[in-house]
């Protein structure tokens, strides 16, 4: 399975860290490549393969921390 | 601002913005530790050397075949209690050594730009509204959402590595590099370090705000990754009201100093909501045509708050220092653009000329506390 790139809208960041923790949890992710979350967008993209997790995996992950996330069309 | 405000804040604002997220970060990188640890280790099953400890020491003391006598066995509590702290041990010293050093260097420029008091007013007056425009965006306010504090990518590489290192200074170093991804209420204390005008006063600004953070810490941030997460995505109006709060505390006090009419405590006189304090009469005394004054200084008001005097006569104010420290040892009348340095223990005398009649206020240098001198 190709590895493809990923948007999720995510809300509920109030700092720096908050895009730090969202990243450190989602590379322990199997299947995630590389990820890459803004403050001031409130997005995460991520590079996945989708041998390993699907989309619903990550939103997973991110909503575990405490934040709500949607994957973006 | 007192450095006991700034350790409540920190108790608080910091404990609950700071610990959820990178107390997050840090479970995060001891968890990989052990798991690195665990997962080497041979048999399988075997409880890992945990904490301090870095990858290859533990891979060392578990090389297959070499099981330590308590294999199998799970250790007390006071050990896991003692291996848990440590890296949080560590990783607040690690944050109190970069934020102090950075508290000096804020203070040290704050200082080396000599300012008049009407420049430092309206300073204040500007770090106030900016302070509030950021408690505005982080509660999500119309028109203020795009204005968004978001530390260079490079910077968070930076802490990004750190969190993912597997040495046993780790938790440290991490520490160390939280400096570099401030939350809201830790630009706000910055600012104040800037405001607190020496090197020693903003590392100490900043050594009491990661102290206070350090309880809140050690509980929340650290129980679980997932512990703080019901509640962590409402961090942002929390982060926001308190903020917001230390911004419009900030700006009150550039308010007070430029005797704005805005400033609390004069809107609430002239809403009629407050009366100034009683003028003292018995604080003045004249001798040989001259006549002093006195008030005391202590660390958080002046004391009579309201005092009367005589105009037309030479007059002199003696100010008695009563364990004075913090932004109150700043002595500032701002329309008379004196600023006086008091001393802990002592008194400072201040020729305030021949005085007309109406009132004269004085302040703290960041107008946090004020009093008034009433002319008749």
């Amino acid at each position: 399975m190709p590895v493809t790139t990923h948007t999720f809208r995510v809300e509920g960041m109030h700092c720096g860290s908050c895009s730090l923790l969202i990243d450190d949890a989602l590379e322990d992710l199997p299947g995630v490549r590389s990820t890459r979350t803004t403050l001031r967008q409130g997005r995460t993209t991520v590079e996945l393969d989708l041998s390993q997790n699907r989309p619903q995996d990550v939103v997973r992950v991110i909503e575990d921390l405490g934040y709500r996330a949607a994957p973006l069309p | 601002m007192n450095l006991a405000t700034v350790l409540v804040t920190g108790l608080f604002a910091g404990g609950v913005s700071c610990a959820a997220v990178q107390g997050g970060l840090l479970t995060g990188l001891i968890t990989r530790q052990r798991a690195a640890a665990a997962g080497s280790a041979r048999p399988p099953g075997r409880v890992p050397v945990r904490g301090r400890h870095s990858a290859r020491v533990q891979r060392a003391r578990s090389r297959p075949g070499t099981r330590s006598p308590q294999a199998g066995r799970e250790p007390d509590w006071r050990t896991r209690l003692g291996d848990d702290l440590a890296p949080v041990g560590g990783f607040l010293a690690g944050k109190l050594v970069s934020h102090v050093l950075l508290g000096a260097l804020l203070g040290a420029a704050g200082s080396a730009v000599e300012l008049s008091v009407d420049a430092r007013t309206w300073l204040q007056i500007g770090a106030g509204l900016l302070i509030v425009l950021f408690g505005l965006a982080q509660l999500g306010v119309p028109g203020f959402r795009r204005v968004v504090i978001e530390p260079p990518a490079s910077w968070t590489r930076i802490v990004r590595r750190r969190a993912r290192s597997q040495t046993a200074l780790a938790p440290a170093l991490l520490g160390l590099a939280t400096v570099l991804i401030p939350c809201g209420v830790t630009l706000s204390v910055e600012a104040l370090a800037l405001a607190s005008g020496s090197a020693l006063a903003g590392a100490a600004t900043m050594g009491v705000f990661v102290l206070g953070t350090g309880p809140l810490f050690a509980v929340l941030g650290y129980a679980a990754r997932r512990a703080a997460t019901a509640w962590r995505s409402r961090l942002a109006v929390v982060t926001g009201l308190v903020v917001l709060a230390m911004g419009l505390y900030t700006l009150n006090g550039g308010l007070q100093l430029a005797g704005s009419p805005l400033a609390a405590n004069r809107l609430a006189e002239t809403l009629g909501l407050s009366q100034p304090p009683a003028a003292d009469m018995a604080a003045a005394s004249t001798a040989e045509g001259r006549q002093t004054v006195e008030i005391t200084a202590h660390a958080d008001s002046y004391s009579p708050g309201n005092v009367q005097v005589q105009a037309g006569v030479p007059t002199t104010l003696i100010v008695h220092s009563d364990d004075v420290q913090g932004c109150i040892q700043s002595f500032v009348i701002p329309d008379r653009d004196v600023e006086e340095i008091l001393p802990t223990q002592g008194d400072t005398a201040i020729d305030l000329g021949v005085l007309e009649p109406g009132q004269l206020r004085y302040a703290c240098g960041m107008g946090m506390y004020t009093g008034l001198i009433t002319v008749v």
